[in-house]
């Protein structure tokens, strides 16, 4: 199935993927961020806080933005 | 489902317009504009500064320059990035798009308000603590007529700026203005697809973290001030006040007369103000300063001795003792002494010499 998925981490990317049913947030996160944590993102499904054993729907917007982004 | 807003509506509307009419190249181009102009304007004055010596202005251009130079880093990065992932493809956002972006917003922010004339949108970000620095809640403004340029500017809505910089309410916000350092890159991009909630997520993501490599005032100095005469940063607890500057300076710029233990009337002050011998260099205050009465220097009660300096006394002690010395052989031998009534000594047999 096809969901929008954004990461707002390094130059920020936001594209359509491919995702098999029944991955969870908490799945996707791995896949995507292999060396991140959890903790230490913002993860939003469908602009709303979630879980991260939400199983993801068709078209789903998964946005996983950083808690600590540095200025300079 | 939040009820529907047909004002935010038509605000959706605008800015769908005003971001479709931005190409993602003319976004990057214009970000990167901004700063080079303003690393350029650093360069010039920063050549003037070394060319006059001032080493603190030195210091802080040249960290002004840095951070100017990697915002352009981050633009051309940017830049290569959208062109590299084909973002310039990306269709414009809709207006629908646009609008369930500002409904999230407005979900998660507390105190948001927009402005359809102006087409401005603000939030409030909760309250910010920085490593135990308390710098409040900040009001983001979005600007939604200044898409193409930095489109936002923050507002400390109960500034804390440290002692040393009143125009610094934030570690990486001069003036109104956020240095977005690891942020620019995935604003730029938030922005050109209309992802206003990401984009304000990001925005406060970047004013709750601190990143102590590049600072415009660390938080360790946030505390204190910097001292008057030496440009050094100094706390609260190891700063005194200069009266004659009317200055914090730093314990080791503090200075007070040696002599009356800074009891004068301006017997304390600081590296600056605060007057030295010429001949030992002590620290002394002008009331205890005084001039010899040879060489007219300022000397402190130690180096004067019946108003004379050291050297000035040796030259008088040499004096006397030719004085003496003169005296001396006029009283051994007579004739050896010029004096008005003393005859003139023979020239020649029979003649007197007689001046010109």
């Amino acid at each position: 199935m096809q969901i929008l998925y954004i990461n707002n981490d390094g130059s920020g990317f936001a594209d359509n993927i491919h995702v098999d049913d029944g991955t969870t947030v908490a799945k996707l996160f791995t896949q995507r961020v292999p060396h991140g944590r959890t903790c230490d993102y913002l993860i939003r499904v469908n602009r709303q806080p979630a879980t991260s054993d939400q199983v993801l729907q068709p078209g789903d917007r998964v946005s996983f933005t950083p808690t600590k982004i540095e200025g300079a | 489902m939040p009820p529907f807003d047909p004002l935010l509506w038509r605000l959706a509307g605008r800015l769908a317009a005003q971001i479709s009419r931005l190409s993602p190249r003319a976004v990057d181009i214009d970000l990167a504009s901004r700063s080079m102009n303003a690393a350029r304007q650093l360069i010039d004055q920063l050549h003037n500064a070394r060319e006059r010596g001032w080493t603190a202005a030195t210091d802080h251009l040249s960290w002004q320059l840095r951070t100017r130079l990697t915002e352009c880093q981050a633009s051309f990065h940017a830049g290569l990035q959208a062109l590299s992932s084909g973002a310039s493809c990306q269709p414009s956002p809709t207006q629908r798009l646009v609008y369930d972006e500002l409904v999230a917003v407005r979900a998660e922010f507390t105190d948001f308000t927009f402005d359809l004339p102006d087409q401005t949108i603000s939030v409030t970000t909760e309250e910010i603590t920085l490593e135990g620095v308390y710098l409040g809640p900040f009001e983001i403004r979005l600007q939604g007529r200044e898409l193409g340029g930095t489109p936002y500017i923050i507002i400390a809505e109960s500034p804390h700026p440290p002692a040393s910089r009143s125009d610094v309410p934030h570690p990486h916000v001069l003036g109104e203005r956020l240095c977005e350092g690891d942020a620019s890159a995935p604003l730029a991009h938030a922005l050109r697809t209309g992802r206003f909630s990401d984009y304000f997520q990001i925005i406060q993501q970047t004013l709750s973290s601190y990143n102590s490599e590049s600072p415009y005032v660390s938080l360790d100095a946030w505390h204190g001030a910097d001292c008057h005469a030496c440009g050094g940063h100094v706390s609260d607890d190891d700063s005194s006040y200069c009266e004659n500057c009317e200055a914090t300076v730093c314990a080791d710029c503090s200075r007070s007369c040696r002599h009356c233990d800074g009891s004068g009337r301006d017997g304390s002050g600081c590296d600056a103000c605060l007057p030295s011998c010429h001949g030992c260099g002590d620290d002394c205050c002008s009331s205890c300063l005084k001039r010899c009465a040879g060489c007219s220097k300022l000397r402190c009660p130690d180096c004067l001795t019946h108003t004379l300096c050291e050297a000035c006394h040796a030259d008088a002690a040499v004096d006397q003792d030719t004085s003496d010395e003169v005296a001396d052989e006029a009283a051994s031998d007579p004739d050896a002494t010029l004096s008005p009534h003393a005859p003139l000594p023979p020239d020649r047999m029979g003649q007197v010499a007689v001046p010109a």
